[in-house]
């Protein structure tokens, strides 16, 4: 109980940071004419071969947005804790790493949440011109916002393993960048061919397009939700090891 | 994040609520005097206030036991002042140790004070016992005119209870004397014994000295110099009254 309050307490104090500064309408203007404008020039939203009431042109852009966005959001989390030195004030107090790890993250990724969900006149916008399945919409975005959870959990990795934003910015665009391209047909064309058939099936297993890819459809499946979530787990649990051996040392 | 913020979210992850977190930011507001600043963003505040700041998160659970480093640091004589009253004011009801390298400070706000020389206890008791250590320690200046420096100086040698006699300073007709006793508890009775003896000289100044602690620290920690500037160091400690 006391645990889960301390979270809040920190989440909440996370969301308003992020509010109070440029940030968060920055973020939330850029994504949404990002995510907007692709959907419509880039991929063409009402030239599609086949007229569909469909999604997937703009959910096709997410892995490709949060790999430079996620990282802005979470680039701060630890790192600029740890520049100013409240880093200490905040492990002083009576809460736990792992509370403060799980606070700081839910805050970053409700505050994602926020701006995927304010992309809703898109979905009010096929709903108009067409019957669309509200079902693969709804599974669609909760795949986007677990993928974006976990590329802030890396985030958050290479947030809390330097002073510096912009490093933590770089090292976890290039995590992330090789966990989308794992899965990315070109890549999958490369490997395959000279490389073992169970080695490639490993390679686009790490994938979050991989993973992404059933969530778009519609498709529920355990074993995306457990990759996605064992990537969070296990992001924060490094997390954890990583501030402690900060403090240890 | 502003002050105010900052000092909810403490407040909220030391547990409290309601009413009782109002009260707590309350208290310390007021105690700190940040209320010019309340809604200004913790980056932009002066050191000053951030230290205030964060001397007022440290004091808003109301804890019986405070730990300070250095807490005057970088403040200007002003906000000395404030703080200096604000830790003498707390320390009537709780424990307060802090470290400092200010000796008017330790005179200031401490009860007992304790010098830690590379990492030993040195010295151990309350300021004016410190100070009793003083080779100053009730020792009597006096300043006279018309007398002749080296007269005064042999005059008042010979007076019982007196160790030495040093001239600190001679201009044209002016001398002035420090008198030091054998032992330093003397209870006015060297002033007394040099006032007698200045029978027919005219005296400007005549007072008792008390040992000055930036005096005893140095004669404390000072034998060996050159180890002595990197690890000197000072630590007070006030203790509920």
């Amino acid at each position: 109980m006391n645990a889960i309050s301390n979270i809040k307490t920190i989440t909440k104090r996370e969301l308003a940071a992020y509010f109070s500064s440029p940030l968060a309408y920055v973020f939330i203007v850029i994504f949404l004419l990002l995510s907007i404008g692709f959907t419509f020039f880039v991929s063409g939203f009402f030239k599609m071969p086949v007229p569909q009431a469909s999604l997937a042109p703009f959910f096709n852009w997410h892995p490709w947005f949060y790999l430079i966005l996620v990282p802005a959001v979470g680039m701060g989390l630890w790192a600029e804790e740890r520049r100013v030195g409240t880093i200490e004030l905040l492990l002083t107090m009576p809460v736990t790493a792992w509370q403060a790890i799980v606070g700081k993250f839910l805050a970053s990724w409700l505050f994602l949440l926020l701006a995927l969900v304010l992309t809703f006149p898109i979905v009010v916008t096929v709903n108009v011109l067409g019957s669309p399945d509200n079902g693969v919409i709804l599974c669609s975005y909760a795949g986007s916002w677990l993928m974006a959870g976990a590329y802030l959990a890396i985030t958050c990795i290479t947030s809390a393993m330097t002073r510096s934003q912009v490093v933590s910015f770089i090292i976890s665009v290039v995590i992330c960048l090789i966990l989308i391209l794992a899965g990315y047909p070109p890549v999958i064309e490369f490997f395959e061919g000279w490389v073992k058939p169970w080695l490639l099936d490993a390679i686009t297993s790490f994938s979050v397009m991989t993973h992404f890819e059933g969530f778009r459809k519609g498709i529920l499946d355990s074993r995306d939700l457990i990759f996605f979530f064992s990537i969070i787990v296990f992001s924060l649990f490094s997390t954890s090891v990583i501030l402690r051996s900060h403090r240890a040392g | 994040m502003t002050v105010y913020g900052f000092l909810k979210f403490c407040a909220e992850i030391r547990g409290l609520r309601g009413e009782a977190l109002t009260k707590a930011v309350n208290r310390v507001v007021d105690m700190c005097f940040l209320e010019r600043v309340l809604h200004q963003s913790v980056e932009t505040l002066s050191k000053g206030y951030r230290h205030r700041t964060c001397f007022a998160q440290s004091i808003i659970h109301d804890p019986d036991v405070l730990v300070l480093d250095e807490p005057t640091d970088g403040l200007d004589p002003n906000q000395k002042h404030e703080v200096r009253g604000l830790i003498r004011r707390m320390g009537e009801k709780k424990a307060i140790i802090f470290s400092t390298h200010i000796l008017e400070e330790v005179d200031a706000v401490c009860s007992r004070a304790i010098i830690i020389d590379r990492g030993k206890i040195v010295a151990n008791g309350t300021p004016a016992e410190l100070r009793q250590k003083s080779e100053w320690a009730g020792a009597v200046t006096l300043r006279v005119t018309g007398v002749n420096a080296s007269a005064v100086n042999s005059k008042l040698s010979q007076l019982p209870g007196v160790k030495r006699a040093a001239v600190l300073k001679e201009e044209a007709t002016r001398v002035t004397v420090r008198v030091y006793p054998k032992s330093a508890d003397t209870n006015g009775a060297l002033a007394r014994s040099v006032a007698e003896a200045t029978h027919g000289w005219h005296v400007e100044e005549l007072h008792t000295e008390e040992g000055r602690l930036d005096e005893v620290f140095r004669s404390i920690t000072m034998p060996d110099t050159s180890e002595r500037a990197q690890t000197e160091s000072k630590e007070s400690k006030r203790e509920p009254a």
